[in-house]
């Protein structure tokens, strides 16, 4: 494994702000293919960080072993906004900024831009494929999945497949999406997968250790392993979730949400899966019911909610009511 | 006159209440003027307060020879919940307001929030944000326009600054209100002054006194003797402001203020050693130029950005020449 630093700024208090990369490389000649994992945009999103240790930890282990399993090249982007991971805290504290809506052709040269562009720049240098890795918010909890956005569905579809997650949710374009760097790559002809997983600040190594199997998988189909480990078992395939089977379930009021269900668990329609209740005044304002019978795959976690809030969302069995 | 435009009940406490002030026929020209998209803009805030006091005594006949001749509205606060803080963005979901339109009108708080300002200016001829620099920076008073017509660069002659700077293009432009207003066929114009959690009284009689102008140009107000005028601006565009960044990470005194025309070569402040106190580097201008931002945080890393420079020898001169 080899350690590269790719962004590195002298700080006014001492210790330098810094970016690595640990580069695996192809055991002989020009790598097969090129894959990128990347994770830490948010620094308030934990899991990404642990998978990249668990792949970091079995790559190192096949390197040391097997070398000539290595026919493609891995880079692994552990922890890419250092001052906000630092700080546990989704946005880069000293300024404020969101580095996931800074990818993409930006005029500005402030430091968080600076680092942005160039996380992207080495990324979109380094690889013929990336995957960004995300955890939830603090107020939603997710079932791990990969998202794509419709317009890139055709080319990522199977791709996705490769990995065995749990859920791949095709959904419709937005505004929002247009300075992310699974949007900007995408847009650039490298294809990146999305994932989102869990909920901030929390690691749940079950979850994180299925997605590494996942990523495992998706290593040998993309000709980057030659052969799958031992230990990492076949995989169910993964359901595929289009933007007309998804239905949300969204508070009325405002007050404290209370669930009553289990996050992966199916749901029927009209089912109870919690209340919304008024704390000062001792009242249930609204049970919130199931919008659709299917697989519950978000579930509100943090129950501070104002009218509107999303609580809920089904991938649902049949296509949702009109 | 004050109007509620949303009132959304909170988990525990007294609604929150949006408001604008409305006043004019419906059916005239229709300017919209919007502060508060970030909870420690002050100058914005003071200035939308000044003009709706103004606008008040015009009404009630206190400000002689004026009449109100088209639809005025004036938005004082759009993210609440970040200016009960004192913060740019709420702590509870970390979202840049003026990242977040057109929003939604069921969804988070700050989606609705945003897009009840969409749905409320939708109609306006004409839409300003009034606002002040980034966080750690200082701006000199200056319009900003997107996407820079000839019938745009003309309105904002009556805006009474002396800058006119082009927005430049970035992926994320799209989620900023003024973007979501063009996109509407509103003009756009927002005017930048001073720095965030100050009132700078100067900056703030400048604004007041250019949009009062814009409004007597505009024929949106009216005067027995006094009518709008147009002033001389130079028009600066996004390619070739110059950033000047530092090369040593450190403590940045600043010699000259923000507004300053300088020449190639002049020193702009020094970077000193935040332990000891030695000089580290003399920063000087890369360009001659005007000092349209200015850093005010003195903490520094290497290559941090602490001016930017309208180019002179660029600009474009809209007057007299028309």
């Amino acid at each position: 494994m080899k350690t590269q630093t790719l962004f590195s700024r002298n700080s006014p208090l001492g210790a330098p702000l810094k970016i690595v990369r640990q580069t695996f490389s192809a055991h002989q000649g020009k790598p097969a293919r090129r894959l990128s994992f990347v994770s830490g945009l948010h620094g308030d999103e934990m899991e990404g960080l642990y998978l990249c240790h668990r792949l970091i930890q079995a790559l190192r282990q096949i390197k040391d072993t097997r070398p000539e399993e290595f026919l493609g090249e891995v880079h692994v982007y552990p922890a890419v906004n250092p001052p906000a991971l630092n700080n546990g805290s989704r946005l880069w504290p000293l300024y404020g900024t969101d580095m996931n809506r800074m990818m993409g052709p930006h005029p500005d040269k402030s430091l968080p831009v600076q680092l942005a562009q160039e996380v992207f720049d080495d990324i979109q240098e380094h690889s013929d494929m990336a995957v960004d890795i995300h955890a939830s918010n603090l107020h939603l909890k997710e079932l791990p999945q990969i998202r794509i956005i419709e317009e890139f569905s055709e080319e990522l579809l199977p791709l996705a497949r490769q990995t065995h997650t749990g859920i791949i949710w095709i959904h419709p374009m937005a505004g929002v999406f247009e300075s992310t760097l699974g949007y900007n790559l995408n847009k650039l002809g490298i294809p990146t997968l999305v994932i989102e997983t869990g909920i901030c600040l929390r690691i749940e190594p079950k979850t994180v250790d299925r997605l590494f199997q996942g990523i495992m998988h998706l290593l040998v189909k993309q000709g980057v392993l030659a052969s799958l480990p031992e230990e990492i078992p076949p995989l169910p395939d993964s359901r595929v979730v289009y933007p007309r089977e998804v239905s949300q379930a969204c508070a009325k009021h405002s007050g404290l949400f209370i669930s009553q269900a289990s996050l992966g668990h199916r749901v029927g329609e009209d089912e109870i899966i919690g209340q919304v209740v008024d704390p000062v005044e001792g009242v249930v304002l609204e049970q919130v019911t199931a919008p659709d019978t299917g697989l519950l795959f978000t579930l509100r976690e943090q129950p501070t909610v104002h009218a509107g809030a999303l609580l809920a969302r089904v991938a649902c069995d049949l296509e949702p009511r009109p | 006159m004050k109007q509620e435009i949303l009132n959304i009940p909170t988990p525990f406490g007294e609604p929150l209440v949006l408001y604008k002030n409305q006043w004019g026929p419906l059916d005239g020209e229709a300017l919209s003027i919007v502060s508060g998209l970030q909870g420690d803009r002050l100058n914005g805030v003071m200035v939308t307060s000044r003009l709706s006091r103004f606008l008040n005594d015009i009404e009630a006949g206190r400000e002689t020879g004026y009449q109100i001749r088209g639809n005025i509205q004036i938005f004082p606060i759009v993210n609440y919940k970040a200016w009960e803080t004192g913060n740019p963005v709420w702590n509870f979901d970390s979202q840049d307001a003026d990242l977040t339109f057109p929003g939604m009108e069921v969804g988070e708080l700050a989606e609705t929030l945003c897009n009840t300002v969409i749905r409320h200016t939708a109609e306006s001829d004409y839409g300003i944000v009034v606002q002040s620099a980034e966080k750690h920076y200082e701006d000199a008073p200056h319009v900003k326009l997107i996407d820079p017509s000839r019938t745009r660069r003309n309105l904002a002659r009556s805006l009474g600054l002396a800058v006119g700077r082009e927005v430049a293009e970035n992926p994320a432009l799209v989620l900023n209100l003024a973007k979501q207003w063009d996109l509407m066929g509103l003009h756009p114009f927002i005017l930048s002054a001073g720095k965030p959690q100050t009132y700078q009284p100067q900056y703030c009689d400048l604004l007041v006194d250019g949009i009062v102008n814009f409004m007597r140009s505009q024929g949106l107000l009216s005067h027995t003797r006094e009518k709008g005028s147009q002033q001389e601006m130079s028009f600066f565009d996004a390619e070739h402001e110059c950033p000047v960044l530092t090369r040593e990470a450190g403590l940045f005194y600043s010699d000259i203020p923000v507004g300053t025309a300088v020449d190639k070569g002049q020193k702009l402040g020094e970077v000193r050693d935040l332990y000891e106190g030695g000089l580290l580097e003399e920063v000087t201008a890369p360009e001659e130029g005007f000092v349209v931002t200015l850093r005010e945080y003195p903490m520094v890393h290497e290559q941090e950005c602490v001016a930017v420079l309208l180019r002179e020898n660029n600009r474009k001169w809209f007057w007299p020449f028309g």
